[in-house]
């Protein structure tokens, strides 16, 4: 028996004595660190990334001195296990995100091929560690700011990091126990993390313990049958709507604190009359940017093309309205915090709908091999039109008009889509057409 | 009668799948045969408006499949290779839908519901059929999860072109019914 079949002992490789003219078990472990540690790679390139350069972005808004202060509140201030337990919620959250683009597939097929449940989650726990890298490295980079304060820490806190991503990968991993997962997952993170020598190798510990208490993956679970009410709005919208489900929270969270800026730039500031009104308008017009810019990202990757509804007696442009009316309707509601802010600017943000609901109904409907997803060029349109508004409030109505030909460019996107094409899984869980994403 | 005129159609650029494809297909079963890759499916798909071809144009009974929609597909059903149903809508919803937008009475959907074994289910999505799925609220049948999709194509009528790629994948799951 070769020797590392007994360091993952008997839930590792399976192996039942007769392995003639199967894989060596080195070249199926191998081959399996490889193909998990490039879905890990791609994931942190394609998904953290951006959030990378987010972060950055606000360096240099927000000056230097800013992250300084605060990763002496972090990492200094703070005691070791509300230091630990703060980082270790970045972690969930990084791994959260990263877990069901990672464990898509991976309690289905994948489960034929030789190896265990057990294997196939401790890759996927792997991956999603690899995924977490940038928000990590940033915690890192964190560490070395405040390291004149704390001399020495630094190797602590780098091997607490790693403990931590992969309490927090563990702890993301669908499999059984899910209570005891989670929760010792959580305790694991959070002591590693704590910058104590002495609590990283209990932190280890439960870690070890977490990986033992963890069973096999599972396979995710249809949801329970609906309700037969989805139809007012008409089946695709009804489709749309549930594929996108409570998510649809993440872009009005986002959006909400651009009218929260927009008000604090009010308050803090001598302006009023029409310098006032055209930061209301600039500050609306964006919040529906960023709400319609996530939505569209959501909707790409939940509700992949449906191959078959093209072929039933319905035209693009019915598919594309539908679209564009289920992202733009949502965001009239933020023109409610606009009105109690500019009552004046509600106007010319409420033209501009139209336009952005549609460009975001085409971004749906783009290439989606896209690098950063669709949100980016909604964000970029949204952010110019907002510009134009701001200083034009007019402008309104040439948007308005511009929704037309935006119509139909959208509806030549819809029929120009290769909505068959076989497209890489695991990074993207909208790459292939038949995978409906219920993650 | 389906007419292909100069169709071109390519998935990534600089790989063609048809480049100035002409051809018609009259009444009648005709059976594309071919090697792996050389394009049967994509015919298909282009056939059946799953795909818009990059150049050309697709006629079925004269009438141009992207331009006057509606018209063009109405007579269309196409099964595809795999089953094809949004998890986020329940079967009856589909076959509801489909019906409304081939012009047919609802009923017709849910008689094709009962003559493919899903009338006790009809709140269950396609996921249901597959057999040996837990977790579910019906129990499963026994058979394929082609049945919601043989369900919902054989809604349309008057059928000018029915396409399948291997239509008889499941069918021996069955009922007597639904083979005849």
């Amino acid at each position: 028996m070769p020797e590392f079949y007994h360091a993952f002992g008997p839930q590792g490789i399976r192996s039942d004595g007769n392995s003639a003219g199967r894989a060596p078990l080195r070249t199926i472990l191998r081959a399996m660190l490889r193909f998990h540690a490039r879905v890990g790679v791609r994931l942190a390139l394609r998904v953290l990334a951006p959030a990378l350069a987010i972060l950055f972005a606000l360096y240099f808004i927000l000056r230097p001195e800013f992250f300084l202060y605060f990763a002496e509140v972090i990492l200094v201030d703070s005691g070791p296990l509300a230091r630990g337990a703060f980082l270790t919620l970045i972690a969930f959250a990084a791994a959260r995100a990263a877990s069901p683009r990672v464990c898509y597939g991976l309690g289905g097929w994948m489960r034929h091929l030789p190896s265990s449940g057990s294997l196939v989650r401790r890759m996927a726990v792997l991956a999603i560690f690899i995924a977490q890298t940038p928000v990590l490295g940033i915690l890192l980079v964190f560490a070395v700011l405040t390291e004149g304060q704390v001399p020495g820490r630094i190797p602590v806190d780098a091997l607490g990091l790693v403990g931590l991503g992969f309490s927090a990968a563990a702890s993301a991993v669908r499999t059984g126990r899910r209570r005891p997962r989670l929760v010792l997952g959580f305790a694991a993170g959070a002591i590693c993390a704590s910058g104590r020598w002495a609590l990283l190798a209990a932190g280890f510990a439960l870690l070890w313990i977490v990986d033992r208490v963890s069973g096999p993956i599972i396979a995710l679970k249809t949801r329970p049958a609906f309700r037969s009410a989805g139809t007012l709005f008409g089946l695709p919208t009804a489709i749309a709507g549930r594929a996108v489900g409570p998510k649809i929270l993440i872009p009005y969270a986002l959006s909400g604190g651009v009218p929260v800026v927009t008000q604090a730039f009010l308050w803090n500031n001598p302006v009023s009359g029409p310098t006032a009104a055209a930061a209301a308008r600039f500050g609306g017009t964006l919040a529906a940017a960023v709400f319609l810019a996530g939505a569209a990202s959501i909707l790409a990757s939940v509700r992949p093309p449906w191959p078959l509804a093209r072929t039933w007696p319905r035209e693009a442009r019915r598919r594309v309205l539908d679209d564009a009316l289920f992202l733009a309707l949502p965001a009239v509601l933020l023109l409610v915090p606009l009105g109690l802010i500019e009552a004046r600017a509600v106007p010319a943000a409420a033209g501009c709908l139209p336009l952005l609901g549609l460009r975001a109904a085409a971004a749906v409907r783009l290439d989606r091999e896209l690098r950063f997803g669709a949100w980016v060029g909604v964000l970029a349109e949204g952010a110019f039109v907002a510009a134009v508004v701001c200083f034009e409030p007019l402008a309104s109505i040439a948007f308005l008009f511009l929704a037309e030909p935006a119509f139909r460019a959208s509806v030549r996107m819809e029929k120009r889509q290769k909505v068959s094409r076989w497209l890489e899984l695991h990074h993207l869980s909208a790459g292939d057409p038949l995978s409906w994403s219920e993650g | 009668m389906i007419r292909f005129e100069h169709v071109a159609f390519s998935y990534r650029k600089g790989e063609p799948v048809f480049a100035g494809l002409d051809l018609e297909i009259g009444s009648g079963l005709t059976l594309v045969l071919g090697i792996n890759g050389s394009g049967k499916s994509t015919l298909l798909k282009l056939a059946s408006d799953v795909e818009h071809p990059d150049a050309g144009a697709v006629f079925v009974d004269g009438r141009d499949l992207w331009k006057d929609e509606i018209a063009a597909r109405r007579g269309l059903a196409y099964l595809p290779e795999f089953p094809d149903l949004s998890p986020y809508a329940t079967i009856r919803e589909i076959c509801d839908f489909v019906c409304r937008l081939r012009g047919e009475p609802v009923v017709r959907g849910r008689e094709a519901l009962d003559v493919f074994g899903l009338g006790p289910m009809p709140t269950a999505r396609s996921a249901s059929c597959r057999s040996g799925r837990s977790g579910e609220r019906h129990s499963p049948l026994p058979g394929s999860e082609d049945r919601p999709t043989f369900s919902s194509t054989s809604l349309s009528r008057p059928w000018t072109g029915k396409f399948g790629k291997r239509p008889w994948t499941g069918s021996s799951a069955l009922p007597n019914e639904a083979r005849r």
